[in-house]
């Protein structure tokens, strides 16, 4: 078992160093930032001259690569091109506003796909089965922009029931979490299905049954224990997306989130932020992958005790 | 559902049956018309024990289901009556399930949720039906382990599943179906998943359960070697039907029914007489002219290691030194886990040796590169045990054979080449269209020979090619097998866990244990006269339905040990009756002995060379 997560943990770092330098040199070989920041033609040379110097662009590409090393270290990521902030700073406030959103995005996907996977899988064939799939594969087809839009409309522009957009009162994270957890709580209701089909149809149940137990032990003993491995992986990944995954949301919204942050440094060419972004984006997914590695060998004794 | 009216409650008179099944019908919800089991009467006489064979598809598994009333949800019990006792069962069998009627199942392994340690599967069938918690059910589950035979029971509470061999599930699974002291004991082919040293082990352990408990016994398998070995009434099922019951000494002495009889002589034993091969008396022993294309393997110094995680290193082949002779057919037969298979897969190329090599006319057998490899790929092929995993779902039988034609460019006139292979293997014309899953178990394996001798071959490895099918069906695919054999003139391996059925098709045998081979020579010399004490016991543990023939058996004693902990000296040693201290501490090298026989064995030598050898002290 310690070896188990000694590995995947070293192998979780090795994917993190690559990430950080694939992004470094990704975002220095699309060209030169203060070209595309500033009006070329119409900019005096002494100006852009000051501006490279001040973000170490006048620097060999190698001594950049160390500084940017040491700024990760030291948790300084540089200033933003644009307004001169600490990049940490300004995404550090932003964090806890998408939290917020992906939480109870996350509770609530689970709260719909896990019961209705179950559901589907213990009537299957039946209405409710039927209803079930129905349901995931409209919220799964439906993008979110069509859904956010439609529920804008709907809810704040003809019943006025709830605000368009912003942030502050609970009944502003109303809609974008309806419009997150419906697209992913209809993929985990297929996949909750899915695998507590897999479980029921196995012999280990058949046995259980004919040893004398009732049917709410075998649920909560045999087939939900066995079908939580597989939806551990995928629940996982999602948590790992989530936090990408919140850009259209937030801007539909105008959710004051990180994904918001990311769309408008994007625009604004803010490197030194779209840099930060990309970096904490890779660096949730490649945490979130290692939990599940983890919680998938901790739920696996086949795992566990070889490892 | 019909429930059998006026069924008196009074007390079970002598001569009551412990359970009767009436008029049984179980037909699918969708189309009632449809009977998989239609009109089936069995009976258990008090303490008795009644085994129910038939192949796949016969209905006798969905019987013993609905004993528990656990037919799968698309099927339904339409008409007919259970009684135990002279009372009828009533649906969903509260207090009967599991409490006076236990079920063993096929897969000790599959039937036992891997998250869940022995002792709180045990301690937990305790509770439920006796009440029992702690450590009043914890040393109840150590009683329980004791009683199925299980070594070491106290450390094994805390083992998993998977941490256990088959054997050795099958046995926690029977302790199980002890905890609540059950009446009757269900077993729906508990042995058919486990090695046959194993399979005579735990039918040993039912019938010593049966004789101290006085527990009743329905038995479901579709080997008449189990239900001879260990039911005194035998019915005979076929296409939901018992086509004829009878005590067991009459059924296998004078089969009635012709499918009976027809049956009892496809089991391999027999197969020279059986119906299906009346044309000849003897097997295909009759080898191959000099001008055979099949060419002659060599190897030397065979081994395969595998790196376990975290444990030892394994020798899952130690040191094979083997000839095989050009259009020989060499059978291998061990348990699993012997070697056996890795040897195949080093032989066709799919995997490499750690050490060693094979040569074929001196050349290797195997390269890497390029247009060699494609050309030694071509000279080699690979028959598996389920046909239905190697051939494509989606692709007719006809094309998958004309595809690999194109690739090697045998010929271009793939189609009526085709053909000829489908002729060859017994299949007809009108199956080249037909994808695997609407062919016959049967149908498929001969697809997939077809498809190997498609490429024109010289060495075919055949690993376990008839083992997942009907008893039936196996004599005709190992008569067939007998038949391409001779006509394409092929080099052959065959490998099996069934000794009777490599000593049918086989020229010599190799009976290998524990990555090694540990006797070699003729099929029939190992057949009748097997030297190494391991030889003995795996013919010992084939199961006879001729009682004349069922001699007293010696039985082995335990599980192969670990690959990864190897006892030290002859590998065998931990379990033989005859081991002594030299057997201990050297390992025994493969010895010639008369008539082109090898035996790895001290105490064989012994006898061979009239020698004797002082028992270290």
């Amino acid at each position: 078992m310690i070896r188990f997560v000694f590995i995947r943990t070293i192998r979780a770092i090795l994917t993190a160093l690559t990430v950080v330098t694939t992004t470094f040199v990704v975002l220095r070989v699309t060209g030169d930032p203060v070209q595309s920041l500033l009006p070329v033609e119409t900019t005096p040379p002494e100006i852009i001259e000051l501006y490279r110097r001040l973000w170490n662009l006048d620097q060999p590409l190698w001594q950049q690569y160390v500084g940017y090393w040491q700024g990760i270290f030291h948790g300084t990521m540089g200033r933003s091109f644009v307004d001169g902030r600490d990049v940490v700073g300004i995404i550090a406030e932003r964090i806890p506003i998408t939290l917020e959103l992906m939480g109870w995005t996350f509770v609530a996907m689970l709260a719909i796909g896990l019961p209705a996977g179950i559901a589907a899988a213990l009537n299957r064939g039946s209405w409710i089965d039927r209803l079930v799939m129905a349901a995931a594969v409209a919220g799964h087809a439906l993008p979110g922009y069509v859904m956010g839009i439609l529920m804008i409309w709907l809810f704040a522009v003809e019943l006025r029931w709830l605000p368009s957009s912003g942030y502050g009162t609970p009944q502003h994270l109303i809609m974008p979490v309806i419009t997150l957890s419906t697209a992913y709580g209809a993929v985990i209701a297929r996949f909750t299905r899915a695998a507590v089909l897999e479980v029921l149809g196995q012999p280990h149940v058949l046995a259980a049954r004919s040893q004398g137990w009732a049917g709410r032990t075998i649920m909560r003993r045999e087939v939900l224990p066995n079908a939580a491995i597989p939806l551990v992986t995928i629940i996982g990944l999602f948590l790992g997306g989530l936090i990408g995954g919140s850009v259209i949301v937030e801007w539909i919204f105008a959710w004051p989130g990180i994904g918001r942050l990311l769309v408008t440094s994007v625009s604004g060419r803010d490197l030194a932020i779209v840099q930060a972004l990309v970096l904490l984006f890779s660096a949730t997914m490649i945490f979130a992958n290692l939990l599940v590695d983890l919680a998938y060998a901790f739920l696996n004794p086949a795992i566990r005790i070889r490892g | 559902m019909q429930i059998s009216s006026l069924s008196s409650a009074a007390p079970a008179a002598a001569g009551t049956p412990q359970l009767s099944i009436d008029g049984l019908s179980v037909a699918h919800r969708t189309s009632p018309h449809n009977l998989l089991v239609s009109d089936v009467s069995l009976q258990l006489p008090p303490g008795g024990a009644l085994g129910i064979v038939g192949e796949s598809g016969s209905g006798k598994s969905l019987t013993c289901l609905s004993i528990m009333d656990l037919l799968p949800g698309a099927l339904w019990q339409s008409a007919g009556s259970i009684r135990m006792n002279g009372a009828p069962l009533a649906p969903g069998r509260k207090g009967i399930r599991g409490r006076r009627i236990a079920m063993i199942f096929q897969d000790p392994g599959a039937t036992m949720n891997p998250l869940r340690r022995i002792g709180p599967f045990l301690s937990g069938l305790v509770k439920l039906h006796r009440g029992l918690t702690g450590a009043a059910a914890e040393a109840e589950a150590v009683r329980l382990l004791d009683a199925v035979r299980m070594p070491a029971a106290r450390e094994r509470l805390r083992a998993y599943p998977h941490e256990l061999s088959g054997g050795q599930n099958q046995r926690v699974m029977i302790a199980g179906a002890l905890a609540s002291d059950p009446e009757i004991l269900l077993a729906d082919e508990p042995t058919t998943a486990l090695d046959v040293t194993t399979q005579a082990q735990i039918l040993d352990l039912l019938a010593e359960l049966r004789a101290e408990r006085g527990m009743g016994l329905v038995l479901v398998s579709h080997d008449f070697g189990v239900i001879a070995e260990a039911a005194d009434h035998v019915a005979v099922m076929r296409a939901g039907r018992v086509v004829e019951q009878a005590p067991a000494n009459r059924l296998f002495s004078f089969p009635q029914h012709p499918y009976t009889a027809s049956l009892l002589t496809s089991i391999p034993p027999e197969l020279g007489r059986a119906s299906v091969l009346t044309s000849r008396k003897s097997p295909p022993r009759n080898r191959p002219s000099n001008a055979t294309k099949g060419i002659g393997i060599e190897a030397r110094g065979l081994s395969r290691l595998f790196e376990a995680r975290g444990r030892a290193r394994v020798h899952a082949l130690n040191g094979i030194d083997l000839t095989i002779q050009p259009g020989e057919m060499l059978g291998i037969v061990g348990e699993s886990g012997c070697g056996k298979s890795t040897f195949g897969r080093l032989l066709v190329g799919l995997d490499k040796p750690s050490f060693g090599d094979i040569r074929a006319d001196g050349k290797p057998l195997v390269t890497d590169d390029g247009e060699a490899f494609r050309n030694s790929r071509r000279r080699l092929q690979l028959v598996w045990q389920d046909p239905l995993s190697v051939l494509n779902p989606r692709l007719s039988i006809g094309y998958q054979i004309i595809e690999v034609l194109q690739t090697h460019r045998i010929t271009d006139d793939t189609h009526s080449r085709m053909l000829e292979l489908l002729q060859a293997v017994n299949l007809k014309a009108e199956h080249a269209s037909r994808y695997a899953h609407q062919l016959s178990g049967g149908q498929r394996q001969r697809a997939v020979i077809a498809r190997a001798l498609a490429v024109e071959p010289q060495i075919v490895v055949f690993d376990e090619p008839v083992s997942a099918l009907d008893l039936s069906v196996q004599a005709q695919v190992i008569e067939m097998i007998a038949d391409i054999r001779n006509r394409f003139e092929l080099t052959g391996i065959f490998i099996s866990h069934d000794i009777r059925v490599v000593r049918y098709v086989s020229d010599r045998i190799a009976v290998m244990y524990l990555g090694r081979i540990v006797e070699i020579g003729p099929a029939d010399d190992i057949y009748h006269t097997p030297k190494h004490p391991y030889t003995q016991a795996l013919l010992s543990a084939v199961l006879s339905t001729d009682p004349k023939r069922r001699k007293s058996r010696s039985i082995l004693r335990g599980d192969p040990p670990d690959p990864a902990q190897m006892p030290s000296g002859c590998p065998f040693h931990p379990r033989c009756p005859r081991a002594a201290a030299r057997c201990r501490a050297e390992t025994p090298a493969l010895q010639a002995g008369a008539d082109s026989r090898f035996t790895a064995c001290h105490a064989v030598d012994v006898e061979t060379s009239g020698r004797h050898w002082e028992v270290a002290a």
